[in-house]
């Protein structure tokens, strides 16, 4: 550093002997230049990447690309991992002997030197402290659930489930079944019993069915003696009547006993982005715990696969094999001796059912291209035997499998649907068919059906319409019935499982309405408008769909590699006749011109078979924050038939109820030859903590205007931590941003939290939040030495360039004043000239 | 060096250039800066009439519920509008106008061009996608396509063409490289959709609530009568809040500028006597309209640029006229900074350092408050007004990149993060930030050096450092010229720089030890801190082994500007890492 005077580098004399070269290098201060210029470059590289212009116009962010070097096929390295790669620790290595020897060998101790010692002797603490620091350093994530429900169901023994909104259970009691689900958890619920009168409560309200009776328990969090159930009561509003007003008792079943209890977390997850932590964990089907096998060598960042007949994939992706032997830790596995292989690894990929050849049995199966003029197109997989599968944009793309030239003739002429009305009691069965005059011209007077007191008036009937994408299509004709008591409408459907009897509708104009131009909406009509009423058993109605060709159907057979394309076309100037069919032969890869469309048969095969594998998602189609979220990896178990594909789980969750509800849980399964079956999972190491931890309470501090389910109205998080204490629990433990908590050589930091979620999927409850934290769990060995190399250096830098200036320009005021005739004091002069040196 | 050879030799020439290259290089962009802030074209003369008669002065002063803050309405119609036209106004009407314009009066927005796209690739593809599906035809849409490329600003209807429209799905599906963009794009759209703006108008303060309740819109004061945060009204006082607002309304439909402005002058002390005890006082969102009407004071550059030429005759000259003149226009500049950061920090009600734009304009007043005692430190030697003139090219750069960059460095106020409500936001970011300015003015006087040095200048250099220098009377024993004292000042600044950043880091490293649990978890942000630190460290020995130690000096410090600039910029806005918000 500066302390030697830049004007007049020492010289040095050269050391001698077998070793003579080395200290001489390591002496220099060249070396010591170069030695930085390469920690540079490293760094550089290792942490931005490398920068590229996509384009010339290099003043936009947008024509600039980034290659992250360590994260490459060949390196696979998290930011921790590159910097304690060898090549790093040789570097750091290197400049700590350099700075030693040039240090020793080139700074003579003295006053003027002595900031360029603390310098340098600071960076050797700092290095030797970071040795120390990342040599022991773990660092992971522990998700503590803020209470479980206690079920004790008489004649079972007690099970526990979290306390998350939406989780459910199934108990076999002694007198039949009980199910169980958290519907509703209020993490402040004000309590308004006597003395408690406004106190605030984590409130738990589990939905109970038992083999008699359905209700609701109120469980609330430090007050068990309020506990208590909801009945529903028919007629009464609100429909939801506390026990103790309905029955006189607050609790409807007091066998049944259920309580809260903290959910106490015993382990933490490694950080994978730390470094690669990636760890298997398998058990037996029927058991809960699982056992864990750390998996060494698997990347992390670049998909690994051996064949591409492994997955699906839609880009280039060269095959590059991974055979990784995950070997038994633990006493608890239950593959002790045996081998489990890992043969694949996908970084970001979703599992996908897709039909490809080779199957045995008939199952016509074909992928369609339709392109618009502009040239934009999309694929169609279609299934002819699969009722949700066959037809595509509600049903005007279909395929369809013929077993004769007559059939798919058939197929190109329209069938009117029927309505049958049947009454069993005067044995009258009457068929309308449902023209389309009667579609252009609707009925406005009900008509009787003769022999019988009733009439009927035939609304509007749809065919083919998708209520739910993915789910068989429905048809279904409205007719309204008039018995001598009332008057109702049905809806008849193709399937009699879905016909209903609705209140009519009594705003509606039936008189003249416009059902052509007008037509209802299928899905406002199921639930939205109308209430369902008991079905009337006096009529019996049945429907029978018509048949119209769809705009475009792919016609397969008779023979298994026989093509027709059947399309409606409108000729110019026929607009009055209505459009004419058209049947074309096709094959596979041939564009067909179609209703202003281009169509291709791209794949056919007629006897398909299901096949499910993972589909590689497209680098630009993954979300950056996901990291490791949706990888998995390929496992061979020694014996089992097939490898197969596991996917990743944040943590080692015991079962669909600890998934926190922002993840998953999927395990594989294996059957081994024995008959076992096997649960497996891929997650990360987890360590045991050396105590339990619970989660006794968790807070939002707020910014003005309350918590409005955005982070940015947050102004901290608070999580009222426990930790286990012999048989009890320690006092409860604030850990908050900012403020980590140790206990007993661990710290816990507040990492994550629960934010406000609406219901997943239907029949899901939605769910307030704060019903577990994520604490963040490391150790820090060594920081404190870190600290002290820091602020040695620190000193040090001002020394050097702030305190020996002083001393200089004193001793040479001195030397001029003695020059000068002065006495400034003994030595002033020869302290100049070792200033000099 | 004395005046008359500097005169005669290389630097004298380079003397006469430099001012009048460095004048019109820098004013160059005040000239085209013209363009912030610009109006679309187009706009009927009724409507500017209109707009330009209503007085929102007291609206503007109305209090705003918005993401955990409570601003000034002036502050909140900002913040939407940016989100919906990016930099630009429309029609060069107040963003509060806008934002009520668009909210009472919807369909004069439907066909107008006020939705920013970002992605200048992107506007090109929209370009071309509705030429494809035959827009070309549509009235004046040449002259719309142009403005749009240049502007960015395109109309909902153009946007909702089936074909922009699957054009926009695609490219939402990329997520390496669009999909950001088709979701600013969607969220512009959505802002300015009228009920949106109606919804985010949360006016209206608890009846008797606390600070934890939320602030209601004029919509549901109006509409929700079923809603407890609105029955708690009195009846006479949300009647006379809803009707003015209603007045208002219908006056603005009517494009009635006396009855807007007298129904809005009406409202504010209604809203203000809802629950007086939640309202912000008067003065301090007074200050906050008055801070973002005066553009965030970020035009104090120009006194920048304006001290920085007599500063540079000075220099060269050593002329003290110019330096005078420079010193003052200098202390006025930073006079001002120093006001536009005390506003800030009052309207902000922290002190700024948490974002992009608060850090880039307080590193630049740290510039400033180095400069300062340095310049009388070094008043009576060769040194002078070099601070002066590095710490002004600093700050003028600073100031014209939050000036000219509104979006990228948005002025808007928000809430900190949690993880930045720490002591060492403030030690840790300040020092850091300080020794950046440092580091960038050590470059300044590296770059006059190498300027110095490419005209012919000699290779000299300062024999005992920086402060060393100072000590003993200026550039090295006081007889050196220019090079010795570029120089000397580059290893003052350099030398503070090397203590400051080091420190800095070392308080970042306590702070996020407390804070993740790792003082260092080799984050882009923190390792290239630590780049630029070594490059101050190679320069320190490099200037031990090297002969022309001076040039190896002005080099290094520029390459160490340049690693602190990319960490500033590329690593914040490319590399995401821990430090993304700041």
């Amino acid at each position: 550093m500066t302390p030697v005077d830049p004007a007049s580098p020492l010289k040095l004399p050269r050391a001698s002997g077998p070793f003579g070269w080395l200290v001489n290098l390591f002496s220099s201060i060249t070396f010591g230049i170069v030695l930085l210029s390469l920690l540079f470059v490293y760094s550089s590289i290792g942490s931005a990447g490398i920068l590229y212009p996509t384009s010339f116009d290099i003043t936009s962010w947008d024509n600039w690309a980034q290659i992250s070097v360590r994260q490459l096929r060949g390196f696979e390295m998290t930011e921790f991992e590159w910097f304690h790669w060898w090549p790093f620790d040789l570097l750091i290595g290197l400049i700590c002997v350099n700075l030693s020897v040039a240090t020793l060998r080139r700074i003579p101790f003295r006053v003027v030197n002595y900031g360029v010692w603390m310098i340098h002797s600071g960076i050797i603490i700092l290095a030797l402290g970071s040795v120390w620091y990342f040599g022991t350093k773990f660092e992971g994530d522990s998700p503590v659930i803020r209470r479980q429900v206690r079920i004790e169901v008489p004649g079972a023994e007690a099970v526990s489930m979290p306390a998350v909104p939406g989780n459910r259970t199934v108990v076999q009691g002694s007198t039949g079944r009980y199910g169980f689900q958290v519907t509703n958890i209020d993490p402040k619920w004000s309590l308004r019993s006597g003395a408690d009168e406004g106190k605030v409560a984590y409130s738990v309200q589990v939905s109970v069915q038992t083999p008699t009776e359905h209700f609701v328990r109120q469980l609330l969090v430090g007050y068990p003696e309020y506990t208590e159930d909801v009945v529903r009561v028919p007629g009464a509003m609100p429909p939801m009547v506390r026990a103790i007003k309905h029955l006189g008792r607050p609790l409807v079943d007091e066998e049944l006993k259920l309580a809260l209890e903290y959910e106490p977390q015993q382990y933490v997850y490694l950080a994978n982005w730390i470094s690669k932590n990636w760890a298997l964990y398998l058990r037996e089907r029927g058991t809960s715990e699982w056992s864990m096998r750390p998996v060494d060598g698997l990347p992390l960042f670049n998909d690994s696969i051996g064949s591409y007949d492994d997955v699906w994939i839609d880009h280039d992706l060269p095959l590059d094999p991974v055979s990784i032997d995950v070997s038994s830790v633990e006493q608890s596995d239950p593959l002790a001796g045996t081998d489990v292989r890992i043969t694949g690894y996908l970084r970001y990929a979703t599992m996908q059912r897709r039909r490809i050849p080779g199957g045995e049995r008939l199952n016509p199966a074909a992928t369609i291209r339709l392109r618009d003029p502009n040239g934009r197109s999309q694929d169609f997989e279609l299934a002819a035997f699969d009722p949700a599968g066959f037809s595509a944009e509600g049903g005007s793309l279909q395929l369809r499998w013929v077993d004769s030239v007559a059939a798919r003739t058939k197929l190109t002429r329209p069938v009117e649907p029927l309505l049958t009305l049947r009454v069993p009691e005067s044995e009258v069965d009457l068929e309308i068919p449902l023209t389309p005059r009667m579609r252009l011209e609707p009925s406005t007077e009900f008509t009787p059906i003769e022999g019988t007191p009733y009439a009927y008036l035939v609304e509007y009937w749809m065919d083919d319409f998708e209520v739910t994408p993915g789910m068989p299509l429905i048809s279904l004709a409205s007719v309204r019935l008039r018995t001598p008591e009332r008057e109702f409408q049905r809806w008849v459907c193709d399937d009699p499982r879905f016909n209903r009897d609705m209140e009519a509708n009594e705003d509606e104009d039936h008189s003249g309405h416009d059902h052509e131009q007008n037509p209802h909406d299928p899905h406002e009509m199921v639930g939205e408008r109308q209430r369902t009423v008991p079905t009337f058993e006096g009529i019996e109605a049945l429907y029978r769909k018509g048949f119209a060709p769809a705009p475009l159907t792919l016609v397969a057979g008779p023979g298994e590699d026989e093509l027709h394309f059947i399309s409606l076309a409108m000729p110019a100037g026929s607009e009055d006749l209505g459009p004419t069919v058209e049947t074309r032969h096709v094959k596979i890869g041939e564009e067909v011109a179609v209703s202003g469309l281009t169509a291709t048969v791209t794949s056919f095969a007629a006897r398909a078979r299901i096949e499910e594998r993972p589909f590689v998602v497209p680098l630009e189609r993954r979300y950056r924050d996901a990291r490791e979220q949706n990888s998995m990896v390929k496992v061979g178990v020694q014996g089992a038939a097939q490898s197969v594909w596991v996917p990743y789980h944040h943590y080692a969750f015991r079962d669909a109820n600890e998934d926190l509800r922002r993840h998953f849980y999927r395990p594989a399964t294996v059957r081994l030859p024995d008959g076992r079956v096997l649960d497996m999972i891929l997650s990360r190491e987890r360590l045991p903590l050396p105590m339990a931890v619970a989660l006794d309470d968790f807070d939002v501090d707020t910014h003005i205007g309350g918590f409005s389910g955005r982070v940015s109205s947050i102004l901290n998080w608070t999580s009222h931590v426990r930790f286990a204490d012999g048989d009890g629990w320690s006092e409860s433990t604030p850990v908050s941003v900012n403020e980590p908590h140790n206990h007993e050589g661990l710290w816990f930091f507040q990492a994550q939290w629960d934010p406000p979620s609406g219901a997943r999927f239907e029949g899901d409850a939605p769910s307030a939040g704060f019903n577990y934290t994520v604490l963040g769990v490391t150790n820090r060995h060594g920081v404190g030495v870190q600290l002290l190399g820091c602020c040695i250096a620190v000193l040090g830098m001002i020394y050097a360039f702030y305190v020996k200036p002083l001393i200089r320009l004193r001793r040479r005021k001195a030397a001029e004043l003695q020059l000068a005739g002065g006495s400034p004091g003994p030595g002033a002069l020869g302290d100049l000239a070792g200033d000099q040196a | 060096m004395t005046h008359r050879r500097s005169l005669s030799s290389s630097t004298g020439r380079l003397a006469l250039l430099v001012p009048l290259i460095v004048a019109h290089l820098l004013t160059a962009p005040l000239w085209a800066g013209v363009s912030d802030g610009s109006a679309t074209p187009g706009a009927a003369s009724a409507e500017l009439s209109f707009a330009d008669a209503v007085d929102l002065t007291d609206l503007g002063r109305v209090a705003v519920h918005y993401e955990g803050r409570v601003k000034s309405f002036d502050s909140f119609a900002r913040t939407i509008m940016q989100r919906v036209s990016g930099p630009h106004r429309i029609d060069d009407q107040s963003p509060a106008f806008t934002y009520l314009d668009m909210a009472i009066t919807p369909q004069a927005y439907v066909d107008r061009d006020v939705i920013f796209v970002k992605m200048k690739l992107m506007r090109g593809q929209i370009i071309r996608a509705l030429e494809s599906g035959g827009m070309v035809r549509a009235p004046d849409f040449s002259r719309r396509m142009d403005e749009f490329l240049e502007t960015g600003l395109i109309s909902e209807e153009f946007l909702l063409r089936p074909e922009v429209l699957d054009l926009l799905e695609g490219l939402r599906a990329d997520l390496l490289r669009s999909a950001r963009f088709v979701e600013m794009i969607d969220a512009a759209a959505g802002y300015k959709n009228p009920g949106v703006l109606h919804d985010h108008l949360r006016i209206v303060p608890p009846w008797e609530g606390s600070a934890e309740d939320r602030w209601l819109s004029m919509q549901e004061l109006v509409a929700a009568h079923g809603n407890p945060a609105v029955t708690a009204f009195p009846a006479d006082r949300r009647q006379a809040i809803t009707d003015t607002w209603e007045r208002m309304r219908a006056a603005w439909v009517d494009r009635d500028a006396e009855g807007v402005n007298t129904a809005s002058r009406e409202l504010a002390p209604l809203l203000r006597a809802v629950t007086p005890a939640l309202y912000p006082s008067e003065s301090r969102l007074d200050w906050e309209s008055r801070y973002f009407r005066y553009h965030s004071m970020t035009w104090v550059w120009i006194f920048y640029l304006l001290s920085i030429v007599p500063l540079l005759v000075a220099i060269v000259y050593r002329w003290k006229g110019a330096g005078r003149l420079g010193i003052a226009l200098f202390g006025l500049a930073f006079a001002l900074h120093t006001v536009a950061l005390l506003w800030r920090t009052y309207v902000a009600d922290r002190w700024p350092n948490s974002n992009m734009f608060e850090a880039v304009t307080t590193a630049a007043w740290f510039g400033g408050v180095m400069a300062l005692p340095l310049e009388y430190w070094v008043r009576k030697t060769g040194m002078r007004y070099l601070f002066l003139l590095g710490s002004a090219a600093a700050s003028m750069v600073g100031l014209m990149a939050a000036h000219f960059l509104p979006i990228a460095l948005t002025a808007n106020i928000g809430n900190k993060m949690p993880v930045l409500h720490d002591v060492w936001l403030f030690i840790h970011t300040n020092v850091i930030i300080a020794s950046y300015c440092s580091i960038f003015m050590a470059a300044i006087s590296a770059t006059l050096y190498l300027i110095h040095r490419a005209f012919g200048g000699r290779a000299e250099y300062v024999r005992v450092g920086g402060a060393g220098a100072v000590m003993a009377g200026g550039s090295g024993r006081g007889n050196g010229g220019l090079g010795q004292v570029c120089d000397g000042v580059t290893m003052v600044l350099m030398e503070l720089s090397f203590v400051m950043l080091w420190a800095g880091i070392v308080m970042g490293a306590i702070w996020a030890d407390h804070s993740w649990g790792r003082p260092w978890g080799w984050d882009p942000k923190e390792v290239f801190a630590l780049n630029t630190f070594l490059i101050f460290a190679l320069l320190v020995h490099v200037r031990i082994r090297t002969h022309d130690k001076g040039l190896w000096t002005a080099l290094l410090a520029v390459v160490g500007a340049g690693v602190m600039l990319v960490n500033w910029i590329v690593i914040n806005f490319k590399i995401s890492g821990l430090h993304s918000y700041a």
